[in-house]
C-alpha cells in the first residue's frame, strides 16, 4: 500500500467516527513519508518503504478508532464545562425573574417552564458530572462512559433549550403591560445573553453525543444495557475518593432500586412544597400550594419515566428475542 | 516486546523522551526505539491519540514549527508535565524495585 492510499483510507475511518481529521491527517502524512525515507536509506526500494511504513504506522481503521476515542473523551469533558456554564447562566436569569416578578408567580406561567427545566437538567447535569469526574485525568474513559455523558448533556441542554422556547412563547403571546416586572429590558438582556450561552452549550452537547456515539457503534456494543450498574459503580468510586462510604452504601442502595426512590422523592417533594406554601401563604394558600405541590410531583415522576433510561438512572428494558 | 504490553506504559515513554526535549512525533517516536534499544517496537500510529490526551490534561504543549525547512507540530512537556513524569517514573521504579522482589529466585 503507498502512503496516498493509506491517507485515503485514514480519512475515511476518521470521517465515519466523526472525529477531528485535519492535524491528524497532515502529522500522519509527515509521520510516514519520514519513516519511509529512513527506510529507503536503509536500503528499500521506494514501493517497499513505503508499505513498510503504512505497516509499521499501524491499520488505518485501529488509528482511527483509538484517536477517535480520544477526542470523543475530550469533546465530551468539554461538553460538560460548556453546559454547567449554561445551566448558571440560565439559573441566573431565573432567580432575576423571581426576584423582578416577586411575589414569584404572581406572573404565571411565566417562569414555570424554567422552573421544571432548570430541576430536570440539574438532574441531567449532575449525572453527567458524576461520570465526567470519575474519569477526568484516566488515560481513556470507556466510550459507554463518554457516550452516556454526552446523551446526559443533551437532554440537559434541550431541555434548557425548551424551558426557554416557553418563556419566550408565554411572554410574546401576552397582552403588552400585563407583566409587572420591575426591571423588563434589563431581564431581557440577561435573558438573551442566557439564550446565546445555551444554544453553544447545546451545539456542544450535541456533536459530543453524536462524535461519541459514532465511535461506540463502530464497536458494535451496546450502550444502554448495563448503564445503571455503571453510574452505580461512578458514584461508588467517586464517594470512596471522598472517604464517604456511608454514602455510598446510600446511593447504591437508591440506585438499585430507582422506582421506589423516585416515588418516595416525589412524595418528599410534595410534602415540603406544600408545607412551604402554607408558610408562607397561610391556609389561605393551602389549594394553591397543594397544586403546585402536586406538579411538582408529577413532574419528577414524569421526567423519571421520559428520561431514566436516557440518563442511565435505570437499565434498557430487555430486548425481545426474534 | 509486544504492543498491547507498552500500550499501557505508552504515556511514561512519551513524556519520558521529551523530557530531553521537544520534538515531533517521529522524532519521539524514535528516541523511545533508540533509548530501548530497538526493544520497544510500537504501532507507530498510536502515538498520536496519546499525544492527544496528554495535551488535554495540560501535560504538553503543541505548536507549528520550521523544523529542517518543513512545517512540523512540535510537542513540548509543560510544567504540569515535568512535575508528572518526575512522579510517574518514581512510581514505576518502586513497581520494579518490589517486583523484582517478588520475582526473584529465592
Amino acid at each position: 500500500m503507498t502512503i496516498s492510499d493509506y491517507m485515503g483510507d485514514l480519512e475515511r475511518e476518521l470521517r465515519r467516527r466523526r472525529a477531528p481529521r485535519a492535524r491528524l491527517l497532515r502529522e500522519t502524512e509527515d509521520h510516514l513519508h519520514d519513516l519511509s525515507a529512513e527506510l529507503a536509506a536503509d536500503g528499500l526500494g521506494h514501493e517497499q518503504a513505503e508499505a513498510r511504513a503504512v505497516t509499521q504506522f499501524g491499520a488505518a481503521a485501529t488509528i482511527a478508532a483509538r484517536f477517535a476515542e480520544a477526542t470523543a473523551s475530550t469533546a465530551a469533558h468539554r461538553a460538560v464545562t460548556v453546559t454547567v456554564a449554561a445551566f448558571v447562566a440560565y439559573t441566573g436569569v431565573f432567580v432575576a425573574f423571581a426576584t423582578a416578578a416577586s411575589p414569584l408567580l404572581r406572573d404565571f406561567p411565566q417562569g414555570a417552564g424554567s422552573f421544571l427545566g432548570l430541576q430536570l437538567a440539574a438532574v441531567a447535569l449532575g449525572v453527567a458530572c458524576v461520570r465526567s469526574l470519575r474519569w477526568r485525568g484516566a488515560v481513556a474513559a470507556p466510550t459507554a462512559e463518554v457516550t452516556a455523558i454526552a446523551r446526559a448533556l443533551s437532554v440537559a441542554g434541550v431541555v434548557l433549550l425548551g424551558a426557554a422556547a416557553a418563556e419566550l412563547a408565554v411572554a410574546v403571546s401576552r397582552p403588552a403591560g400585563v407583566i409587572a416586572w420591575s426591571d423588563g429590558r434589563r431581564l431581557t438582556l440577561t435573558f438573551a445573553a442566557a439564550l446565546a450561552v445555551l444554544l453553544l452549550s447545546a451545539i456542544a452537547a450535541v456533536r459530543a453525543a453524536a462524535h461519541a456515539h459514532a465511535v461506540h457503534s463502530l464497536l458494535n456494543r451496546r450502550v444502554d444495557s448495563n448503564a445503571a450498574a455503571l453510574l452505580a459503580d461512578d458514584v461508588e468510586t467517586l464517594l470512596a475518593r471522598a472517604r464517604l462510604p456511608q454514602a455510598s452504601r446510600t446511593l447504591r442502595g437508591l440506585l438499585a432500586h430507582p422506582w421506589p426512590a423516585t416515588l418516595a422523592l416525589a412524595a418528599l417533594a410534595f410534602v415540603a412544597v406544600s408545607a412551604a406554601g402554607v408558610v408562607s401563604s397561610g391556609r389561605a394558600g393551602l389549594a394553591g400550594a397543594v397544586a403546585l405541590a402536586a406538579a411538582e410531583a408529577s413532574m419528577i415522576v414524569f421526567g423519571f419515566v421520559a428520561f431514566g433510561r436516557t440518563l442511565g438512572l435505570r437499565d434498557a428494558a430487555p430486548r425481545r428475542a426474534r | 516486546m509486544r504492543g498491547d504490553v507498552l500500550k499501557n506504559h505508552l504515556e511514561l515513554l512519551v513524556l519520558t523522551a521529551l523530557k530531553a526535549g521537544p520534538g515531533h512525533g517521529y522524532l519521539i517516536i524514535r528516541a523511545i526505539r533508540d533509548r530501548s534499544d530497538g526493544e520497544f517496537e510500537l504501532l507507530e500510529g498510536s502515538l498520536y491519540p496519546v499525544l492527544h490526551r496528554l495535551e488535554r490534561d495540560r501535560l504538553v504543549t503543541s505548536s507549528w514549527s520550521s523544523v529542517a525547512g518543513r512545517k512540523r507540530r512540535v510537542y513540548k512537556l509543560s510544567r504540569k508535565g515535568r512535575a508528572a513524569v518526575e512522579q510517574q517514573q518514581h512510581e514505576w521504579r518502586r513497581f520494579e524495585r518490589a517486583m523484582n522482589l517478588v520475582l526473584a529466585d529465592r
